[in-house]
């Protein structure tokens, strides 16, 4: 036995030796280099300064300026319709989908899901050029909508993919036995199956939210002349230098989509408690 | 009605009828087409059926004032050896490797660092890398594009200690773009590395082995640990150098668009250089290794997970 503890104990100091001072550096600065530039973007956005880079104390003035530019106000009703819009038909396409694909046995399902995921996994570059193209050769208008059906495109996978974990573990005797009771196809999945992974549609719903409040790459290229969202308008204004005001207005958004992660994140794991 | 009136729990055909509505739930039905055909109409129309577009007009002409000239043509494929593409190709995959072999230097003894924690703090410092992973791409690379420009904090933090006597031009440079691109994926090089080392220290008896036998920390580290978490390293690799090969906000927002990538490049015979068709062929081309890389990554996880059981 003694012998055995021996053996094991350097395994364990070597373990402990990370504790030392270079190891909490480490960890240290790399927390750092991740976490200072948000900090400092936020803490100047309540910069009493035009100037951006000293601190001259507190003022919330530049959020207060923020409904005063036209152009923003524009940009930021740009931005939250497309995201309403696309949050709405994605979540609603993406969740039909999620269930047929647990529900259901049929050919080709497995290419079918390879197919559905790919928007995930190719650049996003690549897919804004080719709906660019397409719009361009059908001759619909960039704009609004253009932006809409580009943000649904690659978020609807997400959305699959949330609902169709959510189902994972889905007992499939409760629609069965709604169905023996004499419930319809429709009533079953109404009354039943939707309530259960509710929790499980909602995390796709604020994902879907979050990713489309702040894209740039596919906005940038459908959304056409004087239709930018927030995310394209700001880097416009970053180019004519910084100001306060982009510091409130990137606050903002960041607020709102990490607002929409962690509520998400929540929904996850009240949902995943529920279902013990 | 029906189903009612077999309902009887002593009826002999209960188990049977059971299975046979179990399979009738998996079997294709009107409910299941209705489910089914919006997504799949709408991700056909709007996703495949761009990309088939896409690859038509690859193999067709730039018309005369920048339009496309329905004329079949390889040209697109061939100006692909061109050495103007050549070289936003190795740029890019250049600037990728980088990037990746950054990340790993600065993940791997970060992750191990998490992975050797004890386990309450372990989770909360898993909860801070998680945290920059959901917060939005582009307002970080804003926030570092305010931190590092010319009148931004870093400059005037330098200029007051004395350490430089003028402002750095840090932002618009192809650094800017590394810097940039790197705080990005750091995260997605964290994360698997760190599940891939924990998974590791948790059966011990390798390292044990090693060390009975006469190993050094630094020996058993690179002939036990590194070997045992390379599923790790590959797919955090992976996870870095696939977003990188074609990434484009972070080089247009960090370089101004002096260092140009494959996805700018694509970008801009869309937009600057109405070569469309040639945009089209790289796109195909650059779909077609992100799928090969994609599959690569597969095939590694699945080795990892076959040799975990």
């Amino acid at each position: 036995m003694s012998t055995a503890e021996l053996q094991r104990r350097p395994v364990r100091s070597d373990r402990r030796r990370l504790t030392s001072a270079s190891r909490v550096v480490m960890l240290a600065s790399v927390y750092a280099f991740l976490y200072i530039p948000i900090i400092i973007l936020i803490v100047f956005s309540f910069n009493n300064s035009r100037l951006n880079a000293t601190w001259m104390g507190f003022t919330t003035s530049w959020y207060g300026t923020l409904p005063d530019h036209p152009s923003m106000l524009n940009a930021a009703e740009i931005s939250i319709a497309v995201t309403l819009g696309q949050t709405v038909i994605s979540t609603v396409l993406g969740t039909m989908g999620g269930i047929a694909l647990h529900r259901y046995k049929f050919p080709g399902k497995r290419v079918f899901v390879y197919f559905l995921y790919i928007p995930i996994v190719i650049p996003e570059v690549v897919l804004a050029v080719a709906l660019l193209l397409f719009f361009n050769q059908v001759s619909f208008p960039l704009g609004v909508v253009a932006m809409m059906v580009g943000h649904t495109t690659f978020t609807i996978p997400f959305v699959v993919l949330v609902v169709r974990a959510a189902m994972s573990g889905f007992d499939n005797s409760l629609e069965e036995a709604a169905r023996d009771l004499g419930a319809t196809e429709w009533q079953t999945l109404w009354k039943v199956t939707i309530p259960i992974i509710l929790p499980g549609i909602i995390v796709g719903a604020l994902l879907s939210f979050s990713q489309s409040f702040d894209d740039f790459t596919t906005s940038f290229f459908v959304d056409g002349m004087g239709n930018d969202p927030l995310p394209v308008y700001i880097y416009g204004l970053m180019r004519h230098g910084v100001s306060p005001v982009v510091n409130a207005l990137a606050a903002i958004i960041l607020a709102v989509t990490l607002a929409f992660a962690l509520l998400g994140e929540r929904m996850q794991r009240v949902g995943k408690l529920t279902r013990r | 009605m029906e189903l009612r009136s077999h309902g009887d729990v002593s009826d002999v055909n209960q188990p049977r009828r059971s299975i046979m509505q179990h399979l009738k739930l998996h079997r294709a039905n009107w409910m299941m087409w209705m489910l089914l055909i919006p997504v799949a109409g709408w991700m056909i129309v709007f996703f495949a059926f761009p990309q088939l577009l896409m690859l038509f007009i690859s193999f067709m002409s730039q018309g005369e004032y920048g339009g496309i000239a329905y004329q079949f043509t390889l040209d697109n494929y061939i100006q692909m050896f061109s050495p103007v593409f050549l070289n936003v190709i190795w740029t890019s995959v250049e600037f990728s490797f980088i990037v990746t072999v950054l990340c790993l230097v600065v993940a791997y003894p970060f992750a191990y660092a998490i992975a050797t924690a004890s386990p309450r703090r372990r989770l909360f410092l898993l909860f801070l890398v998680i945290i920059p992973f959901w917060t939005s791409q582009l307002i970080r690379t804003f926030a570092l594009m305010f931190l590092i420009n010319t009148s931004g904090l870093l400059n005037t933090v330098l200029l007051q200690l004395h350490v430089i006597t003028q402002p750095l031009n840090l932002l618009y440079t192809p650094f800017a773009v590394y810097l940039g691109q790197f705080y990005a994926m750091l995260p997605y090089m964290i994360l698997p590395l760190y599940a891939s080392i924990q998974s590791h220290l948790e059966r011990p008896e390798f390292l044990e082995a090693a060390q009975d036998l006469g190993a050094n920390p630094a020996k058993a580290f690179w002939t036990v640990t590194l070997p045992l978490t390379t599923s790790g390293i590959a797919v955090g690799s992976m996870l870095v150098f696939i977003p990188t090969l074609a990434t484009f906000f972070i080089p247009l927002l960090m370089g101004g668009g002096k260092m140009e990538m494959v996805g700018n490049f694509i970008g801009n015979q869309f937009l600057s250089s109405d070569n469309w068709p040639f945009g089209a062929s790289a796109s195909v081309g650059v779909i077609a290794i992100t799928l090969v890389l994609i599959a690569l990554m597969f095939r590694f996880m699945k080795n990892a997970f076959l040799e975990e059981s």
